[in-house]
């Protein structure tokens, strides 16, 4: 990693845990500012999907894909943008979503390592309570009507994708090539 | 390629090039062993982390798409999965990032190949199995690239097996399905492979996973498009690659056997010649697990029983022995011959002006610095400076 996407990483993962200070704050408020992000997210990767095309995927078999998806990338970010007011259960789904995957992941690479008679305590503990993050998103929001957890839950997602990149930031990853 | 070519064959390759067939079976071991030392294993071992030749699939969808996970992914796959062919490839009008992938696809007899063996020359044997293990899959992996890179790595409808009917051949389309427990058929030309995704860096587009185990299977000649090959068709005929792997490890380990400059480009068909038949008979026959046949050979060329892996095998060895004469264990001797490549590869990529595979340091020049698991290396090239 160069000096500067340490210094990059750092930086992101400052403005990140500020941005999850702000939702436990004011949880109500904060949901426009989720769907905004949201929304500023699609077209981000959509543009970044555009880029791609022309320094990588022009020079691929069937690359043309690739643009068509960044268009319709980019559509979709501008179009979640126009529906901040009535975005509630696009965020409730993203949320869990998010949660449901990665817990499944977590869950399901405890028992390989449980197969193999390595340690996975840890990472089962992790993924159920991914698990118990995304269901309890999915109960609240459509089932209670309350969407505070659903923004709580981002938040917490958020400080611990902030906690991961600044540590990324100080992590050795230089190989030494000995003659 | 699995168990029976990285086991069973590089065993008969071991005896044939005249090692003993005690010796062979640790050769063979290690070999496939390559296929096993995962983070998870090494974890529970105790070994150094940094070891791992290989992911499981866990492991890699664990894995983020972030620079750091990228160079990780890199430094296993491309050092002993898929050796890249040529760290200087050219290619007109792409760009440095469409370069610093496209130089990664694999193909035998390259540079890398012969430092690779050099490399483990007098490491032991633990050290040679390794190496037989990368220019093994050099033959089977060629054309697929050891980064996830849908850019390089992704394949097309425009797949067609080569199936034997009578004295000649007929193309059959392959349909792909996308459940990893779902058995390969061959009779029916039903294949699995890892699912599409448009994420450059995803890891479904790392390595051959969207050929599926095609290139694994020594059986197999089909007719594709890679992703980087500009719309032209490529025929992989894999018994001819599987036949020249084999002749060429029997080189390579009688090279080091003997104390021979290891050189690329040379088989040793004449050894092999006894046993070509056979050989070819294997290869051909239309099966995804080879193991009895080829363990049968092993038999008949070594004149004793080979026994089956054990992937415990050294473990408690390796458990049970003082940290500090840890490294002389057979297990010990891979996982510094495993980092010895993997600090090789990572500076030749580094130096060829790309950062995929991460930072290399050079000892000499700077001393150390970077992972503390490669102190290890340091260590032993400093007491072999004295020793000299």
């Amino acid at each position: 990693m160069t000096k500067v996407q340490r210094i990059g990483n750092l930086i992101t993962a400052v403005v990140m845990i500020a941005f999850a200070g702000l939702l436990f704050v004011s949880p109500v408020e904060g949901l426009p500012v989720v769907a905004i992000v949201v929304s500023i997210s699609f077209t981000v990767r959509g543009l970044r999907r555009l880029v791609y095309y022309y320094t990588m995927a022009r020079h691929m078999v069937g690359g043309k894909n690739v643009l068509y998806r960044g268009i319709i990338m980019v559509d979709a970010g501008l179009f979640t943008g126009t529906i901040i007011d009535n975005s509630a259960y696009i965020i409730i789904l993203y949320v869990a979503g998010l949660h449901l995957f990665a817990g499944l992941i977590d869950v399901l690479r405890s028992r390989e390592a449980k197969a193999v008679g390595a340690s996975w305590r840890f990472t089962m503990a992790f993924g159920t309570t991914d698990v118990l993050l995304g269901t309890a998103v999915i109960v609240s929001g459509f089932y209670m009507h309350d969407l505070r957890i659903a923004v709580y839950v981002y938040a917490v997602g958020l400080v611990y994708s902030a906690m991961l990149r600044a540590a990324s930031a100080f992590r050795r990853t230089a190989i030494v090539y000995i003659q | 390629m699995q168990l029976d070519f990285h086991y069973y064959a590089t065993y008969c390759a071991a005896c044939i090039a005249g090692y003993t067939p005690e010796e062979s079976l640790q050769i063979a071991y290690s070999a496939q062993f390559v296929d096993c030392c995962s983070v998870t294993l090494l974890r529970k071992t105790g070994g150094p982390l940094s070891a791992a030749t290989t992911q499981l699939q866990l492991e890699m969808m664990n894995e983020g798409s972030d620079i750091s996970s990228i160079q990780n992914m890199t430094r296993i796959w491309a050092s002993f999965h898929f050796l890249p062919g040529d760290l200087h490839a050219e290619k007109e009008k792409c760009g440095r990032r469409y370069l610093s992938k496209y130089r990664l696809i694999c193909n035998p007899n390259s540079s890398l190949l012969a430092e690779t063996v050099e490399l483990v020359r007098d490491r032991g044997l633990p050290a040679a199995g390794l190496a037989m293990h990368i220019l093994a899959d050099t033959w089977a992996h060629r054309y697929f690239a050891g980064t996830p890179s849908l850019a390089i790595n992704n394949t097309t409808r425009y797949f067609y097996e080569i199936v034997p009917e009578g004295e000649s051949f007929k193309l059959r389309p392959i349909r792909f399905n996308h459940n990893p427990s779902s058995p390969d058929v061959p009779e029916k030309g039903v294949y699995t492979n890892s699912l599409f995704q448009s994420e450059e860096n995803s890891v479904m587009n790392l390595g051959h996973g969207r050929a599926g185990h095609l290139p694994d299977y020594s059986y197999a000649r089909y007719i594709y498009m890679p992703a980087w090959g500009e719309y032209k068709e490529i025929i992989k005929d894999n018994p001819s690659d599987y036949f020249h792997a084999f002749c060429q490890m029997v080189y390579a380990l009688k090279c080091l056997k003997e104390g021979k400059p290891f050189e690329t480009e040379r088989y040793d068909a004449e050894a092999v010649w006894p046993y070509k038949d056979d050989i070819i008979h294997i290869l051909t026959k239309r099966q995804t697990d080879a193991c009895s046949d080829w363990k049968a050979l092993a038999e008949r060329i070594s004149g004793c029983s080979v026994e089956d892996f054990d992937i415990e095998k050294y473990q408690k060895e390796y458990m049970d022995t003082d940290e500090s004469s840890r490294d002389e264990t057979f297990l010990g001797q891979f996982f510094i011959a495993a980092m010895a490549q993997k600090s090789m590869v990572t500076n030749r990529i580094f130096t060829s002006g790309s950062l995929i595979a991460g930072f290399s340091i050079d000892f000499r020049e700077k001393g150390f610095a970077g992972i503390k698991d490669f102190q290890k290396l340091a260590e032993q090239s400093t007491r072999s400076t004295i020793n000299d």
